[in-house]
């Protein structure tokens, strides 16, 4: 029973994970909350689902739905962020809220607020047992497909130019640009593969629930993204993916051995509880305030 | 005369980097005391650790007779430091007035239910600040921007706020960091008078500054760092003539 | 004692003419819409006291209405506790759980903050909508309306008052906080936290202080509503009213009274405007927002807000007009648009 809800709270984590990588590297480079995150790339999300639904190919689904989520980003970032980046923190936030409530308005008025089934028609979706633990392939291909983009993201940040630039600026956008880094064009691709990410992260979620509704956007994308991003600690990849995997730990767990009623508020309280304890999460980016 | 900060062996180290490295150094409560050193020298650090924004990773630190170290910055502040900053630190939202009535705070005293009913005295507080924030703007020149905000006030008008800022709390040491950077000869100039008038109203005063002849002509000591450590402290005239001093801004003449 | 200077007489003739309100119009809709955003403007006005002036974000405002709102109701209707009691006891346990909270926030920075109470609302909502046996669950807590000393407030018209009165209150007394030592702590803090430390202001305590203030407002607020509705439901306390919530001061312009007022009333008369609008009303909310952010971040009244925006506008069309030479015209741009004071 505790290994098959660990392998199910592994999985939760790793769409999580998904969810959180996109949202970090945002998050963490410019350091501004990014509240319309689940809601952009829902948009994405809902793309894909209405071209398979018209029987288009999949892959060509997926691949649309990935690009409106970074074509859609790299507009929001020209328009509601761009302007007011130097504008202290509350303005860009509120910003981010206008963005989502935008987005979420436009899914409501096209698609409906009603939850629909859900299919990707890539996975071979079965099941096998070890032991008495029941494994479902999909979750395999889930955990495989978050642990590979960590890990190919952190090696891109490392060791490619724009990767190195990312880096730069996120630690002083002056200075990047005067070592001639175009950093409006940095960060514009940063939140546009944020926002593909997310929409990764969306279709795993939503194929892994078999359902799409409006709420992927914001209750289970932004919210779940944020929270594993500050439990992982902000604008450290490998730290999103564990904070994921520690958020579907507890959420598994506590519903399975708390409440399931109880569920949201007991895993709120636990993260409370946690970052006060560890404020700067568990890989914390070394950030310090000068005078 | 008395000394109004004192310290001991202090040294401040960043993840391995030695900031400043076992100063000890005594401050007099009549005294303008300059500090001067290359760039990176740790003198903005050394105003950190005696104004408490870091607390030193060795060494004490002694203000207005008692030990303040690993104190906080309202600490200090209650206690009696006030400090300017190299980039201007103002409440850019709030008009110069409210600035100065900040740099009061801790010499008003209302309490919440005069707050909240509005009571005479609270009235009557109030009035006295800002008589005395008028008073001290008048002395700067700058009452005509009372009611302005600060964000739309010239470079050189702010940081005669940020001096205001720090006055309008009655400090016993006033820390001004780099207070002529970016400021003309002239104004330079009238910044020297103004500080030395600012010294005969009360408070000691400490001065980080780059600008030499401004130096020179304004403290009556001088202390100079270098890579965290404290080359010397002396009149100006000894510093001026001091090989350890030109060779720590120069370089060593064999090199060249 | 006081002097009396023109804005005030204005703004005494405003208030009685709104006083006539409810003799003027029999129609019990509009004056309970006009009641609602009332009530409204103490939350709004509670919020602004917490984001605009001391620059914490909050995103879990309307967990505090719903304690202070669940809290009254509860003490009222199942223990019989005189009303005044239970209403004011509503509004300190507001702020009582603002304490616990505010003192959990004392470890953390901005986000979390801003994470930290979208979580507390979450718990709160979940503790409303299980907890039956004292809420009543998701079927909602039915409540009666105030009572003073035999005095029922059973009509429409009874209600408006109530409501006016208690928000000419919370009005003052959150003016007063805003322009005393604690009201320029809290600014100085939003401005610049450094600075506000090297003047002596004990930042977390502030905060805290600032925290708790708040809820108690939003806290009150949420009592009357309660009240008000005789209804509390755990629908009314989501992410979603915490953030409608908060959009009323930003649009009113942080860091401005009187601009939570209007903010607050123009959000809520808006949806009751046209149905047919309430279908639009995120589409039009974000894309207001968007603008809003980007030209106008202190919205209605803040300092170059559109109100000073439109003043500068005018006045250098003015001088443009006359002739003047361009310097002077620099010059009383200036005046217009700083030499007011925008908290009053």
């Amino acid at each position: 029973m505790v290994i098959q809800n660990l392998i199910n709270a592994l999985s939760v984590g790793s769409v999580y994970a998904l969810l959180a990588i996109g949202y970090n590297m945002v998050y963490g480079i410019l350091e501004k909350l990014n509240f319309a995150h689940g809601d952009v790339y829902a948009v994405g999300c809902f793309v894909t689902y209405a071209l398979i639904l018209t029987a288009t190919n999949p892959f060509i689904a997926i691949f649309t739905g990935l690009v409106v989520g970074f074509l859609l980003n790299l507009g929001v970032e020209r328009f509601a962020y761009r302007p007011l980046r130097k504008a202290g923190r509350i303005a860009p936030t509120i910003s981010a809220v206008g963005i989502a409530y935008i987005m979420r308005n436009a899914i409501q008025l096209i698609w409906g607020p009603e939850t629909f089934s859900f299919d990707l028609k890539i996975f071979k979706l079965s099941h096998f047992k070890v032991g008495n633990t029941q494994i479902g392939t999909l979750q395999i291909y889930i955990l495989a497909i978050s642990i590979g983009l960590m890990i190919l993201l952190s090696l891109a940040l490392k060791y490619t130019k724009w990767g190195q630039a990312i880096v730069c600026i996120s630690q002083s956008i002056p200075t990047s640009e005067l070592m001639g880094i175009p950093a409006n064009r940095v960060i514009a691709l940063v939140y546009g593969f944020g926002a593909t990410l997310g929409v990764i992260g969306g279709l795993l979620f939503c194929t892994y629930y078999q359902m799409i509704y409006i709420g992927i956007g914001f209750a289970y994308g932004t919210m779940k993204a944020w929270m594993a991003s500050i439990w992982g600690g902000i604008g450290s990849l490998k730290g999103s993916v564990i904070g994921a995997m520690a958020l579907g730990i507890s959420e598994v767990f506590v519903s399975s051995y708390v409440s399931s009623n109880f569920r949201d508020a007991f895993v709120w309280l636990i993260f409370i509880v946690f970052i006060l304890i560890w404020p700067r999460g568990m890989y914390p980016a070394q950030i310090s305030e000068k005078i | 005369m008395g000394v109004i900060m004192k310290v001991e062996n202090v040294s401040k180290h960043f993840a391995g980097l030695k900031a400043l490295n076992k100063v000890s150094l005594e401050i007099n409560d009549d005294e303008i005391f300059g500090i001067i050193g290359p760039n990176g020298a740790g003198k903005t650090t050394f105003f950190n650790v005696i104004s408490g924004f870091n607390s030193p990773t060795s060494g004490k630190v002694f203000f207005a007779g008692k030990e303040m170290t690993g104190s906080n910055i309202t600490q200090f502040c209650t206690r009696g430091i006030a400090r300017t900053f190299q980039n201007i630190r103002i409440f850019s939202e709030m008009t110069v007035m409210e600035n100065l009535l900040v740099g009061m705070h801790n010499r008003i005293h209302s309490t919440f239910f005069g707050v909240c009913m509005n009571t005479r005295k609270q009235r009557d507080v109030e009035k006295k600040a800002a008589d005395k924030a008028m008073e001290i703007m008048e002395y700067l020149n700058i009452a005509t921007f009372a009611n302005e905000y600060a964000a739309n006030l010239s470079y050189g008008t702010q940081r005669l706020v940020e001096i205001g800022r720090a006055l309008a709390s009655e400090p016993k040491l006033l820390l001004l960091d780099e207070p002529s950077a970016g400021m003309n000869q002239q104004e330079t100039m009238e910044l020297m008078k103004l500080i030395q008038g600012i010294r005969k109203l009360g408070p000691a005063i400490i001065v980080i500054e780059h600008n030499m002849k401004f130096m020179m002509n304004l403290s009556y000591r001088i202390a100079v760092l270098n890579f965290g450590e404290l080359l010397m402290v002396d009149t100006p005239k000894e510093v001026q003539e001091d090989p350890r001093v030109i060779e720590a801004y120069l370089g060593k003449g064999e090199e060249y | 004692m006081y002097k009396i200077n023109k804005r005030q007489i204005f703004g005494f003739v405003l208030l009685a003419v709104f006083c006539m309100v409810p003799w003027v119009i029999n129609n019990t809709y509009i004056i309970k819409v006009i009641s609602n955003a009332m009530l409204y403007s103490i939350i709004a006005l509670s919020i602004n006291l917490i984001v605009g002036f001391s620059g914490q974000l909050d995103f879990g405002r309307s967990a505090f209405a719903g304690l202070g709102g669940y809290f009254s109701a509860v003490v009222f209707t199942t223990y019989h506790v005189p009303f005044i009691i239970a209403f004011i006891g509503g509004a300190l346990f507001a702020a009582f759980m603002g304490a616990l909270l505010g003192l959990l926030c004392r470890y953390s920075s901005f986000d979390y903050l801003t994470l930290i109470t979208i979580g507390f609302s979450e718990i709160c909502r979940k503790v409303f909508e299980q907890w039956y046996s004292v809420t009543n669950g998701s079927f909602g807590f039915r409540t009666s309306r105030p009572s003073f000393f035999g005095f029922k407030f059973n009509s429409q018209q009874s209600m408006f008052y109530f409501c006016l009165v208690l928000l000419i209150l919370c009005y003052i007394v959150i003016r007063r906080i805003t322009k005393s030592k604690m009201g320029r702590g809290y600014k100085a803090i939003r401005d610049d936290e450094i600075a506000a430390a090297y003047s002596g202001i004990d930042i977390k305590n502030y905060k805290m202080v600032c925290f708790i203030i708040g809820s108690f407002f939003t806290g009150i607020a949420g009592a009357a509503m309660v009240h008000y509705t005789m209804f509390a439901a755990p629908t009314n306390y989501t992410i979603d009213e915490s953030l409608i919530m908060l959009q009323m001061p930003i649009l009113g312009g942080l860091g401005s009274l009187p601009g939570s007022i209007i903010g607050a009333s123009v959000l809520t008369l808006l949806p009751e405007v046209s149905r047919g609008f309430y279908l639009y009303r995120l589409l039009f909310l974000g894309i207001l927002l968007v603008i809003l952010m980007r030209f106008a971040p202190n919205g209605l009244l803040g300092r170059h807000g559109i109100k000073d925006q439109i003043m500068d506008y005018i006045s250098e069309r003015r001088a443009r007009n006359n002739g003047k030479p361009d310097k002077t015209n620099a010059e009383e741009k200036v005046v217009t648009a700083h030499g007011r004071n925008h908290e009053g």
